[in-house]
C-alpha cells in the first residue's frame, strides 16, 4: 500500500481566555503520529475532548498546527500559507456531524452541489449539470432531477446528508474527512450512510478518516482504529484487534460502556472508569489516563508519559502494562 | 394495580392543514418500581407522548383525550391547575432531552434544585437546604456542588443536578427524556448506573425515552416501541429482545451495530411517515419487507403473543387468510 497523508508529532494548541487579560493554551493535540494508506478507512475514537475534531480539522488544514507535520502525498502541507492551499484542498473534502446547519438553507440542492465546482473553476453549465447528477446518482438521491431542485428543509437528516457526501464526492477527492457524519442521523439509517461510504470508496478509491464517539459503528466500517485520549492516540491497530484485544484500559473501558440489547443488562452494574476525561489546560502528568485507570502502576504512570509501541504487528498501545513503554 | 394505567392516549398537532398525529391511540402500564422503555425513531411521537403524560401541551395542540390512572386515580379528570397543585412534580415529573442547558446560569444549582421544594414547603429555609444535600448525596454530587454555578459543572454533573430536580418532591414516577444522549459513553455508562440505583433502593418507576433499544435494555424491564404515533410492540425486555415479533422491532434490533460480532448492521430503507397523512392499514407497510395486500387496507388488530407482549402486525394474526 502506498501513503497518502502522513502526520507527524503534530501539536495543536488554542489559546483560551483566563481573567481579563491572560490567556492560557488547550492543547487539543499534543503529539500526534500516523499515517493514512491510500483506499484506506481509519477511524479515530474518543471522546469530547479528546482532541478528535481538530485532528481531522488538521488534516484539513482548516487549523493550523502549532508544531509537528502534515505530508500530504510526501508534501508537507502544514505551513503552507493559506493562499498555495488551493491545489491541496480540491483533493481533500469534508463531511461534517450536524446536516441542519452544514447546508446553506437558501440554496437549492443543485446549487450547493455547483458551489465547488464553480470555486475551482471545473466545467461548462452543460458538463456541471452532469456532474451533479452523477454526483446524486452516486449518492442515490433520485430522481435526481426532481432532487437537484429541492432545498435542504424539504429533506431528512438522513438525505441532507447524502446532499453533504454528494458535495464532497463531486470534486473526486482522493481523501474526505467524515467527522460524526452519522452522530445525528436515527441509529436504523446510520448504517446506510456508512454503506454508501463504504461503496464510494470502492468505486473511486477514495480514503476516508472516520471520526467518531462510537466505537461500535468504528468495528463495522472502518480498517483500523485510533483511540484518542486528552490529546493523544493511547491506541492504534486493526478493527478487529482493536475490539477482540484491546491493549490499553481506556479501550477496555470504552468497550465495555456501550451496551448491547440484552435484557441481562438491567439486573447488574456496568463497569464503569471513575471520573470524566481531564481538562485540555492542565492535563494529568504521566499517563494522562491514570486518574482513572483501573490497573494503574503507582510510582510509574503518574509519572513517566509512556511512549506509543508495537506491541503486535500493526497494533500499538501507550501503556505501562506493556513494559517496552518505558524504555522506547 | 399498576402505578401508571393509560389507555388510548391522543394528542395531536393542529397544522394549517390535516392534524400532526403525534399520539395516536397509546395504551400502556407502568408498575410500581420497574422502567418502561419507549424506544423509536426521531418523529415517531416520543417526546409528544411524555408530553401529553405530564399535560404541558404546546398551544397547538388538540384531540387531546384518552384515560391516564396514577395511582388509582383518573388524573386525566383533574382541572389543569389540580393537575399543577397535586400531580405534575409531586407524583410525576420528567428530565426534559438537553434539559441540563436550560439550567439557570446565575444561580446557584443547590438553589435552583431547592425551588419546587421552596415552593411548595413554605417552611425554614433550613429544611430545604437539607433536602438538596440529602439529594446530592443520592445523585452522588459532592456535597459543595450545592454552591457551583451551571458553568462550573461538567455535561454529566448537570445531569445529575436535573436528575436531583426531578426527585425534590419525592415522585413515584420519573420520565426521563433521551437522558444520556448528550453525553460521553463513560458518562453515560456511569448515569444508567446511577439510575439503576435509584431505581432499586428508592423504588422510583421510570418511563425511559430512547432512541437506542441497546440502551432501553439497560434499564427497562418492559419496553414498547414506537412508531408513527402508535406503539407496535410491548412486552417484557426478555420478550421485545430475545423474540421480537413485529418487523419493525427486528429491523430496529439488526441495526444496531454489534460489538461481540462480525455481523454488519441493517439498516431500514426509507424514511418514518408524515404523520399529518401517515400511510392507510400499517403505518409501517411502505418499509416493511414482509407487506402483503392486507397490509395496506386495514390497520392491524392487537394481538397477544403471550401474556404482557402485544404487537400489531398482521403477519401474526392466526386468523389471517
Amino acid at each position: 500500500m502506498t501513503e497518502l497523508l502522513r502526520i507527524k508529532d503534530l501539536r495543536v494548541y488554542f489559546q483560551a481566555r483566563r481573567g481579563l487579560i491572560g490567556t492560557i493554551p488547550v492543547k487539543a493535540i499534543d503529539g500526534v503520529s500516523l499515517t493514512l494508506e491510500k483506499g484506506e478507512t481509519l477511524a479515530v475514537v474518543g471522546e469530547s475532548g479528546s482532541g478528535k475534531t481538530t485532528l481531522g480539522r488538521a488534516a484539513l488544514r482548516l487549523v493550523k498546527p502549532t508544531s509537528g507535520n502534515i505530508f500530504f502525498e510526501g508534501e508537507d502541507i502544514s505551513h503552507l500559507p493559506d493562499s498555495s492551499l488551493k491545489k491541496f484542498r480540491r483533493r481533500v473534502q469534508g463531511v461534517f456531524q450536524d446536516p441542519y446547519s452544514s447546508l446553506d438553507a437558501f440554496m437549492s440542492v443543485s446549487q450547493i452541489l455547483e458551489e465547488p465546482l464553480a470555486i475551482h473553476d471545473i466545467g461548462s453549465p452543460h458538463e456541471r449539470i452532469e456532474m451533479i447528477h452523477q454526483a446524486l446518482q452516486d449518492v442515490r438521491l433520485s430522481p435526481v432531477e426532481e432532487m437537484a431542485t429541492k432545498y435542504p428543509h424539504m429533506l431528512s437528516g438522513g438525505l441532507r446528508q447524502r446532499v453533504g457526501l454528494a458535495r464532497a464526492l463531486i470534486l473526486r477527492p482522493d481523501f474526505i474527512l467524515a467527522d460524526e457524519p452519522v452522530s445525528m442521523i436515527d441509529a436504523s439509517s446510520r448504517a446506510e450512510i456508512l454503506y454508501l461510504m463504504r461503496e464510494l470508496q470502492n468505486t473511486y478509491g477514495i480514503t476516508f478518516l472516520y471520526i467518531t464517539h462510537d466505537i461500535a459503528t468504528a468495528r463495522h466500517f472502518a480498517d483500523r482504529i485510533a483511540v484518542m485520549y486528552a490529546g493523544r492516540i493511547v491506541e492504534i491497530g486493526p478493527s478487529d484487534q482493536i475490539i477482540d484485544e484491546p491493549l490499553h484500559p481506556y479501550t477496555t473501558a470504552l468497550i465495555r460502556a456501550i451496551p448491547e440489547p440484552d435484557p441481562a443488562n438491567r439486573l447488574r452494574q456496568r463497569p464503569v472508569i471513575p471520573g470524566e476525561p481531564p481538562s485540555a489546560t492542565e492535563p494529568p502528568t504521566g499517563c494522562r489516563f491514570h486518574p482513572r485507570c483501573p490497573s494503574a502502576i503507582a510510582g510509574t504512570c503518574k509519572v513517566v508519559d509512556p511512549n506509543l509501541i508495537e506491541v503486535m504487528p500493526g497494533h500499538y498501545a501507550a501503556c505501562h502494562l506493556w513494559p517496552r513503554a518505558l524504555q522506547e | 394495580m399498576s402505578l401508571l394505567d393509560v389507555r388510548d392516549l391522543h394528542m395531536h398537532y393542529a397544522t394549517q392543514g390535516n392534524p400532526v398525529r403525534a399520539v395516536d391511540g397509546i395504551s400502556f402500564q407502568v408498575e410500581k418500581g420497574q422502567a418502561l422503555g419507549i424506544v423509536g425513531e426521531s418523529g415517531s411521537g416520543k417526546t409528544s407522548l411524555s408530553l401529553a403524560l405530564m399535560r404541558l401541551l404546546p398551544s397547538n395542540a388538540t384531540d387531546y383525550r384518552g384515560q391516564v390512572v396514577l395511582e388509582g386515580e383518573d388524573i386525566g379528570d383533574l382541572r389543569d391547575e389540580d393537575f399543577r397543585r397535586l400531580v405534575r412534580w409531586r407524583k410525576m415529573s420528567m428530565v426534559f432531552q438537553g434539559a441540563m442547558n436550560s439550567l439557570n446560569p446565575v444561580l446557584k444549582v443547590g438553589h435552583q434544585v431547592a425551588e419546587p421544594f421552596l415552593l411548595e414547603n413554605k417552611g425554614p429555609k433550613d429544611l430545604a437546604k437539607e433536602r438538596v444535600l440529602q439529594l446530592f448525596d443520592l445523585v452522588r454530587l459532592p456535597r459543595e456542588t450545592v454552591d457551583r454555578y451551571p458553568h462550573e459543572l461538567s455535561g454529566g454533573m448537570k445531569q445529575r443536578v436535573m436528575i436531583a430536580m426531578s426527585l425534590v418532591l419525592n415522585p413515584s414516577l420519573v420520565i426521563l427524556d433521551e437522558p444520556t444522549s448528550a453525553l460521553d459513553v463513560s458518562i453515560q455508562a456511569q448515569m444508567m448506573n446511577l439510575l439503576k440505583d435509584l431505581k432499586r433502593d428508592l423504588g422510583i418507576s421510570f418511563i425511559f425515552i430512547t432512541h437506542d433499544i441497546a440502551l432501553a435494555s439497560d434499564i427497562c424491564d418492559k419496553i414498547a416501541v414506537m412508531y408513527a404515533g402508535e406503539i407496535v410492540e410491548i412486552g417484557n425486555a426478555e420478550d421485545v429482545l430475545i423474540r421480537p415479533q413485529h418487523p419493525y422491532t427486528r429491523k430496529l434490533l439488526d441495526s444496531i451495530p454489534r460489538l461481540g460480532s462480525n455481523e454488519a448492521p441493517q439498516f431500514i430503507p426509507g424514511a418514518p411517515p408524515d404523520l399529518t397523512a401517515p400511510p392507510p392499514g400499517c403505518r409501517f407497510h411502505p418499509r416493511c419487507p414482509f407487506a402483503f395486500d392486507r397490509c395496506d387496507r386495514e390497520s392491524p388488530a392487537i394481538i397477544t403473543i403471550e401474556e404482557g407482549h402485544k404487537t400489531r402486525c398482521w403477519l401474526l394474526d392466526k386468523k389471517s387468510p
